[in-house]
């Protein structure tokens, strides 16, 4: 059954409204994080001759989102609460009618935070989890004390009532804490977002950033996901579906066309600006264009944008794969292995392939019991 | 009578949607979709009003007669009072 923002959302795609979007204010971050695609220090920044766009420009950027229809606005960085002037642009942002959704990491969401945020209270509050414990947060961070933070974070927002979603990305470095995580999540009766596969570097030096699974690493942690979220009832359920997924699709020799689009809401209805001032229509890839909306009218990139989205075929690569139905290519994700939008990644055809073999092995060994 | 909650009304694709402001964001959770006239009279109980006084802004804002302001007015404010959204 719909709800009213798959609802909306259905109806912007259909009528070229940039119903969500994301403002990535700065990539400017209190931590360090291995994996991290965006952070940049401010000396980092200067050198490269860049500057963070200021509190009052993004919105003059958000009265015009407003008047094209936007209703969903994704606060993210860097560290949003380090942001100069963020205080001040929520609460505008606020009182512009926005539903607001923030990405932090909760270190800097103290009493007094919490106490604003009441005030205005937002749609949602993502905060990251990193791992389960100081040592984690000390591999991965580089801050030990980043897990007491965050937690009080996640439990101060909580007892007052601001929904909390727990985002978390699985790396070699906190593959021990997954279970404790999602523990986490659920002994605070909040949900977790937990991502078992990182993006390759994109968007800094590999030699910064290349702390990720293979392929085979990355659907073993899939599966203990998958395993600690649902009941085991719900776990034997999502073998027996996704094991019949398998079948039917080897046997549909006609899966998969050479003229794909994008179908996810990406330029549809959704859009990213991030730091630098460009629009794209995911913040995981500038395909098919970028816009800048800061020096352009935001309606003629969004048109621009969208209009470039609904034309661009993508996916040749995945055409007639009869594992396609159980791989469901994400296109920023086939981008980010290979650069283009039109060859196989051989990363998620292995990934798919080993996701495979362990929901056989487990329905086995589950029936034989 | 006046509504309990702050709300900005955003007109969206012709939907009408009713975003919780201020604190009512964390009390009042969700939105609510209304009709123009349904935009119109939240504008109209933003400030402590009669149901008279509902009556008359809208005959002067839409050409309706009586009969027809007080039963529209009855059936919006029913919903709203499902909502606990006035007071």
């Amino acid at each position: 059954m719909y709800n009213l923002s798959d609802y909306l959302h259905s109806k912007a795609s259909r009528n070229k409204v940039p119903l969500s979007g994301t403002f990535e204010l700065s990539p400017v971050c209190n931590f360090a994080c291995k994996m991290c695609y965006v952070r940049r220090t401010p000396e980092q920044i200067k050198n490269d001759g860049k500057e963070i766009i200021t509190w009052d420009k993004w919105l003059e950027l958000a009265k015009q989102c407003r008047d094209a229809g936007t209703l969903y606005l994704l606060l993210t960085g860097g560290e949003p609460f380090l942001y100069p002037g963020f205080k001040e642009l929520y609460t505008e942002l606020h009182k512009m009618g926005f539903i607001l959704y923030i990405n932090s990491n909760g270190t800097l969401i103290d009493e007094a935070a919490v106490e604003w945020l009441k005030k205005y209270a937002p749609g949602r509050v993502n905060v990251t989890l990193y791992g389960a414990s100081p040592e984690t947060y000390e591999r991965i961070c580089g801050n030990p004390k980043g897990f007491e933070l965050a937690m009080d974070a996640i439990k101060m927002l909580t007892e007052a009532k601001i929904p909390v979603v727990i985002n978390a990305s699985m790396i070699p470095e906190n593959e021990c804490d997954l279970e404790k995580i999602i523990e986490i999540g659920k002994s605070l009766g909040l949900n977790t977002r937990m991502s078992t596969y990182m993006f390759p570097p994109m968007r800094r030096e590999r030699e910064d950033c290349d702390s990720r699974f293979t392929a085979e690493q990355s659907a073993q942690m899939y599966m203990r996901k998958i395993k600690c979220l649902y009941s085991k009832e719900e776990y034997f359920e999502f073998l027996e579906r996704n094991a019949k997924g398998n079948t039917e699709e080897d046997n549909d020799e006609t899966w998969g066309t050479d003229t794909e689009f994008m179908r996810c809401r990406a330029g549809r209805s959704s859009f990213w600006v991030n730091w630098e001032g460009n629009m794209t229509a995911c913040g995981m890839m500038d395909f098919p264009m970028k816009t800048t909306p800061f020096t352009e009218n935001f309606c003629d990139c969004w048109m621009k944008l969208t209009d470039s989205v609904r034309n661009a075929h993508v996916l040749k690569g995945c055409a007639g794969c009869k594992k396609r139905n159980n791989c469901n290519p994400c296109v920023a994700m086939i981008y980010g292995e290979t650069g283009t939008v039109d060859e196989k990644a051989p990363y998620m055809c292995r990934l798919s392939e080993c996701v495979s073999e362990i929901i056989k092995k487990e329905l086995e060994e589950l029936r034989d019991e | 009578m006046k509504l309990k909650y702050e709300f900005v009304v955003r007109e969206i694709m012709g939907e009408y949607v009713l975003v919780p402001s201020g604190e009512a964001a964390l009390t009042f959770g969700g939105m609510i979709t209304t009709s123009e006239v349904g935009a119109f009279l939240i504008d109209v109980l933003k400030d402590e009003v009669t149901k008279e006084e509902m009556a008359d802004r809208l005959m002067a804002e839409y050409d309706v007669d009586i009969d027809t302001a007080n039963a529209d007015i009855d059936e919006f404010l029913s919903k709203l009072d499902q909502l606990g959204i006035i007071e």
